[in-house]
């Protein structure tokens, strides 16, 4: 229940730090200190130095008390959204978005998404797409190179749809994966 | 002075050993193994066709399986993981394709065996394991419902299997000992519940959109979640502010309101049809079964035809 409650309290701190809340703006330094003594303790900072921290993070894991509880809170972030841009040697250009075939695999791309936008490295976020281009890849026969805008979704407000706005993708960072970059 | 800090101990002790420790119809782990078996079957059915390309290995998988399993498991060598399963089929000279057909076939075979509560203890512990390595090398590809899945699953895998309407049961039935056991993880989910929606109660709380109903607005018509046509949305966008502003309340208010019993139909009532709502406008069907689930395993009330079995049996009064 301990680790339930700071795992919990670590992603409230985490809101708060982040500034998007109601709270008077003092309230996010003072967040962002609790927050990293409350991930030491849960093993917040990517770390496994020792045998009990490990097996702290092994229990949190296997007992699926890892992450907290703050769904679409402390508000409901912007979707993230890939356009893939294939690029075929007769010179047909067609587009698509990565999908799976299974029913439940939709939810996840979006999972995926955000993995993605939320990452703070290049590398990682530049490393996941090359996999995702390559499985794509895989599908397609004659391609010459995939060309990938990745970016966020942006539904207008409730206001702003009323007074004629529609939604709109505002691209964050392309790349482009030629036959000679994909993993064979 | 002694004299009554002595009886508050003895009275808060009591009270504990009653909370924790009485024993309790086994119709909430009914509810808990038959809702789970359910939702391993849907998962598994649900993932079927994409199952090798989401757990695959660098170069065959939509993404690679290792660096999800990098990701999540930052070197500890402790937490479960597909590859163990990928590694061992090795050594006995399988393919990775023919361990992870296995995976998904053990997890489905898992789920039946649950259903009809044959070999259930078995079927609770291979279940867990093997959601528990695809929750950790889906990790990139991972939400929320695979957090209550691993939960439920955890609760279900410690507790006193198999209860009365498994058809383990007939010839191996609990000992007096899981009775008490029963109560005790019972409580336990009860009390989790309870700090799952406190805290996702106050995390919506201090923003302003779940007041304004923005952010019932913004979840609604997320083009990965929309359901419903954003016209109406519109039309009815009178009742946001409230329905927003009544999520906030029914998550504050469920660890106080579900302990007091004449509000806690209502108020269980209102939460599973706010689940609803969340699979039917969100399309996360999956994710409103098992959180629908874990709510009436832990909160509804038994069976009527068990309470009076076990009144019979001159077993102490149940405790709910």
């Amino acid at each position: 229940m301990t680790l339930i409650g700071l795992v919990s309290c670590r992603d409230v701190f985490i809101a708060i730090g982040e500034g998007d809340t109601s709270l008077p703006g003092g309230a996010s330094s003072w967040a962002k200190q609790v927050e990293t003594s409350v991930g030491f303790l849960v093993g917040g900072r990517k770390t496994s130095a020792s045998l009990v921290r490990q097996g702290v993070e092994t229990y949190l894991n296997v007992s699926g008390i890892e992450s907290g509880y703050g769904f679409f809170a402390p508000h409901v972030p912007n979707g993230y959204k890939m356009v893939l841009e294939l690029h075929y040697n007769d010179g047909r250009v067609e587009y698509e978005e990565p999908h799976g075939d299974a029913i439940g695999t939709g939810i996840r791309m979006t999972s995926l998404m955000d993995v993605i936008g939320r990452s703070q490295s290049d590398e990682v976020r530049a490393g996941i797409i090359r996999l995702l281009v390559h499985s794509v890849w895989s599908q397609h026969e004659g391609l010459e190179n995939i060309h990938v805008l990745f970016g966020t979704v942006r539904f207008p407000s409730l206001r702003d749809y009323e007074s004629g706005a529609k939604y709109s993708f505002q691209v964050l960072n392309t790349y482009t994966v030629d036959a000679e970059a994909t993993p064979r | 002075m002694i004299f009554f800090s002595v009886k508050a101990e003895r009275s808060v002790r009591s009270w504990l050993t009653g909370f924790f420790f009485a024993p309790v119809s086994d119709s909430w782990l009914t509810i808990l193994r038959v809702g789970l078996a359910l939702q391993v079957i849907a998962y598994g059915m649900s993932l079927r066709l994409d199952w090798n390309a989401l757990f695959a290995g660098f170069d065959r998988g939509l993404v690679s399986r290792q660096l999800s399993e990098a990701i999540i498991t930052h070197g500890n060598l402790l937490i479960p993981r597909v590859s163990w399963l990928v590694d061992i089929g090795a050594h006995l000279g399988l393919g990775e394709s023919l361990v992870l057909n296995l995976m998904w076939s053990a997890l489905l075979a898992g789920g039946f065996f649950l259903l009809v509560g044959l070999a259930a203890r078995a079927a609770a512990i291979l279940v867990w394991f093997l959601h528990l390595c695809a929750v950790q090398s889906g990790s990139l590809l991972s939400y929320g419902m695979d957090d209550f899945m691993t939960i439920g699953l955890f609760y279900l895998m410690l507790s006193s299997l198999p209860d009365r309407w498994a058809v383990d049961h007939r010839w191996r039935p609990p000992g007096e000992a899981a009775l008490f056991r029963q109560c005790f993880l019972k409580r336990v989910l009860q009390l989790h519940l309870c700090l799952i929606y406190f805290f996702s109660g106050i995390a919506k709380a201090i923003g302003p959109d779940w007041w304004t109903g923005e952010s019932l607005w913004r979840a609604l018509t997320q083009p990965s979640f929309n359901q419903i046509p954003v016209g109406f949305l519109a039309y009815g966008k009178a009742l946001l502010p409230l329905a927003g502003i009544g999520v906030v309340v029914l998550e504050l208010g469920y660890p106080v309101v579900i302990w007091i019993r004449r509000a806690r139909s209502l108020w269980l009532t209102a939460v599973c049809v706010m689940h609803v709502m969340i699979g039917l406008t969100m399309g996360m069907y999956l994710f409103a079964f098992i959180m629908i689930v874990l709510n009436l395993a832990a909160f509804a009330r038994g069976w009527p035809a068990q309470r009076t079995r076990m009144a019979d049996n001159k077993q102490p009064a149940f405790v709910s």
